[in-house]
């Protein structure tokens, strides 16, 4: 059998680039495109706008990309958002806790306990139940909002809890957005660091590309996937600390309408549903130009439901390519 | 006197990349008979049968059915030219009926598009009957043992007109008395229905029992065909291993030390029957066998990547608690799997992450970072050592290397571990003859540096060539071990089929 | 019933599939019995109407559900279909009543006719990325999901279309029967008859159990799989356009979230998600007659109607756990 030759000019170097960065491409494109076309997008105010939405689902797709690595999905981060943002906004508003130093520290801890709880029910659900990632989830996540309402109901008069410590506010922007988007920018690196030069990101895709040769290898196959479920919590449960910031409430409907662009976001930047390949830095890639769509399709003054159309068509795109290549690749052996 | 023959196979050759797999194959088949078709693993039966039944396309020769020219391009044409296989892995639909199954190609239809089920319950039925199966045409596939199950195949056969069934290893999920049943059916088939039977197995004792005629291949060859009354046990096997042992393995200066590798009683479910082996520093040890004898399973066992129902394992004087793989390689073993390409090798990543599979746990430094410069240094030192052909390992997918290559990353993994017991489940399988001979170095190198292998393999000579002794399994225990002194290709092959070679 | 399982032995590994079996008529029975001790007009006749008028349209869908479960898919698009099936029936009443022929019964053949065909549309397009392209159910419904919302949204403007005319059929009934009820129960009929007596449900049956084998025998895997898409998008369209007439306003979140319900009320009544099994009489039936009985249970009790939705992410997820527990004890 030949073996490939490997693309070491110039040119073939190139080519290689632009594929696996096509989506960074996208995103310069779509951004240069937005600045020649869409009025009022140089400006100050929507720069900021820009990077504030763009947090708002970074962390919980990043974390989330764990999760797809392995060939699943994680339908439950949306409940965890919401979860977290109802118990933690009580935490600090109308706990014995709330008005004392700790309301703060404790509001965060619930938060991202409540991340890691939830992640914690999906990893054993899916190790130990042997249940397909995209149910256990979906229950969890059918659970976890409906839970998160009915407390919602229960201490509040109006559909959400108010009276927060204002300075947590600053975690949402309030003074400023250099706080949550260093926040957001230093997760997303830890991320990237775990998952690119750790010995646990190396087993994520080594369990997500084959886990039966995992396994036979050595690596620890259950924790593995037990602790990527949780990780997906957890960062779902720092979301929910930084949303419920920029709201200013516990919003028990919180992440209604996000899920698609968070599955969107991760596949469009161009990390494979079937695991084992993808990246942190494509997911980011991906939220920023999910944010930018969202962002330029409200400029130009498109009705804002349009973009579900074309949300939906990016993925099927993406899906398809991710398809194909596959195929290509069975094919050239 | 010139037979009827039902089926002609003139001059079949086949080749799979680029090594040829059957060379020149002249079978012509009689109608009505029970032909046996015997040989070792790889002898090339399998692959004949598929030819015939549409699955691969010949190179050359041609197929002559019933008097006119046969070119099936699909199992569908040779089932309806009237050629019925029944595998090992049965066709049924556990959540059907029996009827159902059979019918589920063609299901009889009625008023409404409605399925005619007392059309076919009769019919099923009137079948079932005769080849007395012990089920109700109404009940699930999934709730019947595999006996009665592949009575139900082999009813789908007759029932579309079969003229000629062909039966590969029927035997080996069966009870004793459901294998008294297969062959009183078979001998129904055969005198009432005048199918022509092909009965492909390496349980001599059936075959002899069974066919009128026994073809042997052997390496690709059709090394003979006679009246089963003109032959006996030992003519048969001589006939399967009778080659010239041409081949040079290399040689190594080493020694052999003390026990440091014991199994007492393994047990797996019915593949593994109470398996007990030692093993030394410094020895190669095969261990043959035919298919279904149990080899894979055992060593599969031995490493946790299955569970042993029963069964201790000792190591260098320790007694292992769990038996997983982590387990396993911490005190330092090492394994091979069969397939390299589902459990083996990470097929879309580049060679050196493959390289590094096994050993990334011990090159890593603060806070779980992986030093990249050492597992670079680590997979060159891997491609350097073994000899294995790629341009670049960093980038490089593994399943672009050639077959010889792929394996031989597979043992780079292991190697660098630096193991002190070697577990190899047919290594040189799909691999040319220069990498072959490459491996067997390898594999003296490991044991001269004192760490001990058990090597599985259907390949009878290169075990002859490299091991120290050879073990033989049959029918899920050890039935014979070998010293180099007492090598003798009919006796292994004997006692592999079951006998008590001398 | 065409086929019949040998005597279950009473081991525990047979114990738990006949449970599972049974299992949901006892949970059914003590929802019933906990909600009447609750609420005395829980157990009327009127109330019980009521459950099987709102179960009805959602319970059409359950029944395409099924098929697209027995093959081992899904169609998570159910939910969206609706949606813009009532979007677009909505625009055409107003077009007819502009043209001034709304009411009549060519308006109303055309109308159904609009639900059928576009909720058929969106089936075969799931089926052919499915069986002809082989994208993964999952991301494939995903997708046809929000196509079919941003197109519905892009089409009603994002406002409200108000369709009280739908309200004859869907709030109709004779003899005191709900006309849904009868539509359901009779589909439910027909459907159930094509999966258990015709070659085609039998067929998708061998292709959930096994579909390698299924190709080898020769059954036409990727045009059954198709036509299972289709039967569910069809079947989607028609469940969304009764239940538009029965809430008489379709806004923007309008079928939200049904295919959840669609696939709970499915796993219920005694579809695996992992294929080869499926019950349509009386499984799709008792699914969502469960799912309903629980909602108006709750509402009568007061309760929170956020309660609802833990009880029932808790009950799928036992039901999975046991579809999945009695789905590896079996082949794996």
């Amino acid at each position: 059998m030949e073996t490939m030759t490997a693309k070491t000019s110039t040119l073939g170097r190139l080519r290689r680039f632009a594929l696996s960065e096509s989506i960074l491409l996208l995103l310069l494109l779509m951004f240069g495109g937005a600045a020649l076309f869409a009025p009022g997008f140089l400006s100050l105010f929507n720069i900021k706008n820009l990077l504030l939405q763009s947090v708002d689902i970074m962390v919980v797709s990043v974390g989330m990309t764990f999760v797809l690595l392995n060939g699943g999905i994680d339908f439950s981060c949306v409940a965890v958002l919401a979860l977290g943002s109802v118990f933690g906004a009580w935490t600090m508003a109308d706990s014995p806790l709330a008005h004392t130093p700790m309301a703060i520290p404790a509001g965060i801890l619930v938060m991202v306990g409540i991340g890691l709880l939830v992640g914690a029910i999906n990893g054993l659900s899916v190790v130990v139940l042997k249940m397909p990632s995209f149910i256990a989830t979906l229950a969890t996540m059918m659970v976890g909002s409906g839970v998160a309402v009915w407390f919602a109901s229960l201490v509040a008069e109006k559909a959400s809890i108010i009276g927060l410590p204002e300075s947590f506010f600053i975690l949402g922007g309030d003074q400023g957005i250099l706080l949550p988007v260093a926040i957001v920018l230093v997760l997303a690196l830890l991320a990237h660091w775990l998952l690119s030069t750790t010995l646990f990101g190396r087993w994520v895709y080594a369990v997500g590309t084959n886990p039966r040769a995992a396994f036979v290898s050595g690596m620890p196959v259950k924790r593995t996937v037990f602790l990527l479920m949780v990780l997906s919590g957890v960062f779902a449960g720092i979301q929910s600390v930084l949303a419920t910031a920029r709201n200013q409430a516990g919003i028990p409907s919180l992440g209604d309408r996000v899920f698609i662009d968070i599955v969107a976001s991760i596949i469009i930047g161009g990390t494979s549903v079937f695991g084992g390949s993808g990246s942190v830095i494509k997911t980011v890639y991906g939220v920023l130009f999910i944010t930018l769509l969202n962002n330029v399709v409200n400029l130009l003054g498109i009705e804002w439901y349009v973009i579900s159309l074309i949300k939906g068509i990016l993925v099927l795109t993406a899906a398809f390519i991710d398809v194909f290549s596959k195929r290509v690749d069975l094919v050239q052996r | 006197m010139p037979a009827d023959n039902v089926l002609t196979l003139r001059n079949i050759t086949k080749s799979f990349f680029g090594a040829q797999v059957l060379h020149g194959i002249d079978l012509a088949v009689r109608r009505g008979e029970v032909l046996g078709l015997v040989g070792e693993n790889g002898a090339g039966k399998s692959t004949l049968m598929n030819v015939l039944g549409g699955v691969v396309p010949r190179d050359g020769g041609s197929i002559e059915l019933k008097g006119s020219a046969f070119e099936p391009t699909s199992p569908r044409d040779a089932l309806k030219a009237g050629i019925a296989f029944i595998h090992q892995e049965l066709s049924l639909f556990s959540n059907l009926t029996v009827a159902e199954n059979i019918f589920i190609d063609e299901l009889p239809t009625g008023p409404l598009w409605s399925v005619q089920y007392e059309q076919m319950r009769a019919k099923a039925q009137e079948y079932i009957g005769a080849f007395g199966v012990e089920a109700s045409p109404v009940t699930k596939i999934g709730s019947l043992p595999m006996g009665v199950r592949q009575t139900v195949e082999i009813t789908k056969a007759v029932i579309k007109n079969a003229e000629i069934i062909i039966f590969d290893e029927p035997t080996t999920s069966l009870s004793q008395k459901e294998k008294e049943s297969l062959f009183k059916l078979i001998e129904r088939l055969h005198h009432e229905y005048g199918i022509t039977i092909i009965y492909i197995s390496h349980i001599l004792e059936d075959v002899f029992a069974l066919c009128d005629r026994i073809a042997v291949l052997r390496d690709g060859h059709l090394v003979g065909v006679d009246e089963t009354g003109r032959l006996d046990k030992p003519a048969v096997i001589r006939m399967m291993v009778g080659r010239d042992l041409s081949q040079v393995y290399p040689k190594v200066e080493k020694t052999v030390g003390d026990v440091v590798y014991e199994a007492r009683n393994v047990v797996q479910g019915r593949a593994v029957q109470g398996v007990s082996l030692e093993l030394r520093t410094g020895e190669i040890v095969g261990l043959f066998g035919l298919m279904g004898a149990g080899r894979t399973e055992l060593v599969r066992c031995l490493f946790g990547v299955d569970r042993m129902d029963s069964g201790e394992i000792t190591f260098r004087g320790r007694r292992l608690r769990s038996i997983t793989p982590e387990a396993c390689i911490r005190q330092g073993m090492a394994f091979v799997t069969e397939d390299r390409r589902q459990e083996g090798l990470f097929m879309p990543k580049p060679v050196k992450d493959n390289l590094v599979a096994v050993g990334l746990r011990h090159m890593t430094g603060l806070l779980g970072m992986v030093k990249r410069p050492q597992e670079s240094a680590e997979a060159a030192k891997a491609v350097g050592n073994l000899g294995i052909r790629v341009q670049d390992p960093e980038r490089q997918q593994a399943k672009s290397l050639s077959g010889g290559n792929q394996q031989k990353v597979v043992l780079g993994k292991w190697i660098s571990q630096q193991p002190t017991m070697f577990i190899l489940d047919e290594p040189t399988r799909g691999v040319d003859v220069g990498a072959k001979h490459e491996i067997y170095e390898i594999i003296n190198g490991m044991a001269k540096r004192g760490a001990t292998v058990l090597f599985v393999s259907s390949e009878m000579e290169e075990l002859m060539g490299v091991c120290d002794r050879i073990l033989v399994m049959h029918r899920g225990q050890i039935i014979g071990s070998l010293e180099r002194s007492e090598y003798h290709q009919e006796r292994i092959m004997s006692l592999a089929l079951g006998g008590r070679g001398r | 019933m065409e086929s019949v399982t040998t005597l279950p032995r009473l081991g525990s590994r047979k114990l738990l599939p006949l449970l599972y079996q049974y299992g949901i008529y006892i949970v059914l029975g003590v929802m019933i019995v906990y909600f009447s001790t609750t609420n005395p007009n829980f157990l009327s006749v009127r109330n019980a109407m009521i459950i099987l008028q709102q179960a009805a349209p959602i319970g059409i869908g359950v029944i395409g559900m099924a098929f697209v479960l027995v093959v081992a898919g899904i169609d998570i698009s159910v939910g969206q279909n609706m949606f813009l099936v009532a979007v677009l029936v909505g625009i055409a009443m107003r077009s007819m009543e502009a043209a001034g022929y709304l009411g009549t019964v060519r308006s109303f053949v055309i109308i159904y006719a609009i639900a059928l065909c576009v909720g058929a549309l969106l089936g075969i397009v799931n089926g052919l990325l499915v069986a002809r392209f082989r994208l993964v159910p999952f991301i494939a419904t995903l997708a046809t999901m929000g196509i079919a919302r941003g197109v519905a949204l892009i089409a009603s403007n994002s406002k409200v279309a108000f369709v009280p005319k739908l309200g004859v059929v869907s709030n109709g009934a004779i003899g005191g029967i709900p006309y849904v009820v009868i539509i359901l129960v009779v589909l439910a009929i027909v459907f159930d008859y094509v999966l258990r007596r015709t070659p085609y449900g039998r067929q998708v049956m061998a292709i959930g159990a096994d579909s390698v084998a299924a190709q080898k025998v020769g059954i036409r895997v990727d045009r059954d799989v198709l036509i299972a898409y289709l039967i569910c998008g069809t079947l989607a369209g028609l469940g969304g356009v009764l239940s538009a007439g029965q809430v008489g306003a379709v806004a923007v979140y309008f079928a939200d979230g049904n295919e959840f319900l669609v696939i709970s009320a499915a796993v219920l009544g005694g579809t695996s998600l992992f294929g080869g099994k499926a019950s349509i009489l009386p499984g799709a039936l008792i699914g969502i007659l469960l799912v309903t009985t629980i909602v108006n249970g709750m509402t009568m009790m007061n309760a929170s109607p956020y309660a609802y939705k833990i009880v029932r992410g808790g009950i799928i997820f036992l039901a999975v756990m046991v579809d999945s527990l009695n789905y590896k004890g079996e082949l794996r």
